[in-house]
């Protein structure tokens, strides 16, 4: 999967809402059906983001426990 | 003797009528439980004095003779004073089979009314339930703050307004001025008190019932009921628990069960990684199958993260309900609460546990005594399985 991803963000240290508004700046200029690789911190960036994702019609894909840190690889809608 | 809640304020409904002078009546009924206030007269329409109408209790007591009923108590209430028997009412009480009561509108109106630490002062504590009050409601807190009391407000803990520094001659209008508004005093001492609610479903995102409404329905049902110690209850939307329902003697919370569907599941793994007790499990399949998802109910907190979050909505909730949470407190012995069903399906169910739990601590309890402590005391099984079947 690592070669469809178009770009990747870390945003390890980055708080809501910053980190939900970086994850839709990232993901405006990518084509419908394109990846985007995120990182996000435990707790609430991994409540929020992924919510928001989805309200926003994004798919979350894949999510992979780094530790303190997710990957999280989201589909644009 | 028994006197239901209703008759209690027929009894302080005629008194407030007939104040500043004295109300009187019999209160009949059989072996020890009062049916009926039977309101008379008094012919001395004085407010330190009563007399009952000669006419009127012969009547009373042939009407309540003919339906059954015996002349169990004689009440007469106090406009200004307390509940305590002058010493007319106790050179008059010649009868040592009838009881003799004595309703003080003094105290049911100051309910609520806090003496300061300056005695001539009080804190008037206001009702809000679940934290709800007007605009023109607030105006008029801020009216009467700034006219009765140093112009401030105190926000209590339970979501109440409060009005310092009233003085005790300013009470009674104060009082009143607040009730034109629709404000009303909340409760103080060995009561159920100001039920406390979240938002809920109506703008929270989270939130899975209608707390306000659930809310409503307990105040108006139990308000101000007497029970051995202080009595609190919270709503609170789902299991976040913003409105700590485990920390009040009824927690009541918005509950769902969540159900895997393998037919969209993309196998994408947010909801194990963001399910806040691990409840939910991977199973990777062999063989090329599928990798399955299993709920373990027993590690499931009911709070619908994984069916709000997941991307395919396959996790939904298969069933919504209220869980329901009995002898939380804090205070100077903390005890969280103790859950005593999950998932409840409806409200009836819901008020009908309720209803039991009330009923057990006002039997059981012991003056003074919480309702968690009351539980601890007894043993937990033991008073679950009784409520649970009362």
């Amino acid at each position: 999967m690592g070669s469809d991803i178009r770009r990747k963000i870390d945003l390890h240290g980055v708080t809501c809402p910053m980190n939900f508004v970086r994850t839709k700046a990232a993901l405006a200029p990518l084509a419908a059906g394109d990846l985007l690789e995120v990182i996000l911190d435990e707790g609430e960036p991994m409540l929020n983001v992924p919510r928001s994702v989805k309200d926003e019609g994004h798919q979350v894909v894949k999510v992979e426990n780094l530790g303190e840190t997710f990957r999280v690889v989201i589909r644009k809608g | 003797m028994r006197i239901p809640k209703t008759i209690i304020e027929t009894i302080f409904a005629q008194g407030e009528r007939e104040s500043p002078n004295e109300a009187c009546g019999y209160l009949a009924g059989t072996n020890g439980e009062v049916r009926k206030a039977v309101p008379m007269t008094n012919v001395d329409h004085s407010p330190e004095h009563f007399s009952l109408d000669p006419r009127e209790q012969f009547a009373a007591l042939r009407q309540s003779r003919g339906e059954g009923l015996d002349i169990l108590a004689v009440y007469h209430t106090h406009p200004a004073s307390p509940a305590r028997p002058s010493a007319e009412d106790i050179r008059l009480a010649y009868d040592p089979a009838t009881v003799y009561v004595i309703a003080s509108l003094a105290a049911y109106k100051k309910v609520g009314m806090i003496q300061q630490r300056q005695k001539e002062y009080f804190a008037m504590r206001l009702r809000a339930i679940g934290g709800d009050l007007t605009a023109e409601q607030l105006r008029k807190i801020a009216d009467v703050a700034d006219k009765y009391g140093r112009s401030g407000v105190h926000l209590s803990t339970r979501q109440g307004v409060e009005i310092h520094y009233v003085h005790h001659t300013h009470l009674e209008e104060a009082r009143q001025e607040l009730a034109s508004a629709g404000v009303g005093m909340g409760a103080c001492g060995p009561r159920v008190r100001i039920v406390v609610a979240c938002p809920g479903n109506a703008t929270c995102r989270w939130g899975i019932i209608d707390t306000k409404a659930v809310a409503r329905d307990l105040d108006q049902r139990y308000f101000g009921v007497e029970t051995p110690h202080k009595f609190k209850m919270a709503v609170t939307g789902c299991p976040h628990n913003c409105a700590k329902a485990t920390e009040n003697d009824i927690g009541v919370m918005g509950a769902i069960l969540p159900r895997w569907d393998a037919g969209k599941c993309i196998d994408c793994q947010l909801c194990v990684n963001t399910c806040p007790t691990k409840a939910i499990l991977r199973d990777k399949g062999s063989n090329g199958d599928a990798a399955r998802y299993v709920l373990d109910e027993a590690k499931c907190i009911n709070c619908s993260l994984c069916t709000s979050s997941c991307p395919v909505n396959s996790w939904t909730p298969a069933a919504t309900g209220y869980n329901l949470f009995i002898g939380g407190t804090m205070g100077k012995i903390p005890r969280l609460a103790t859950l005593l069903k999950r998932l409840v399906p409806s409200k009836e169910e819901l008020y009908r546990l309720i209803e039991n739990s009330l009923r057990y601590y006002q039997k059981h309890g012991r003056k003074r005594e919480r309702f968690g402590h009351m539980i601890d005391r007894i043993g937990v099984e033991k008073v679950k399985q009784e409520i649970l079947n009362g």
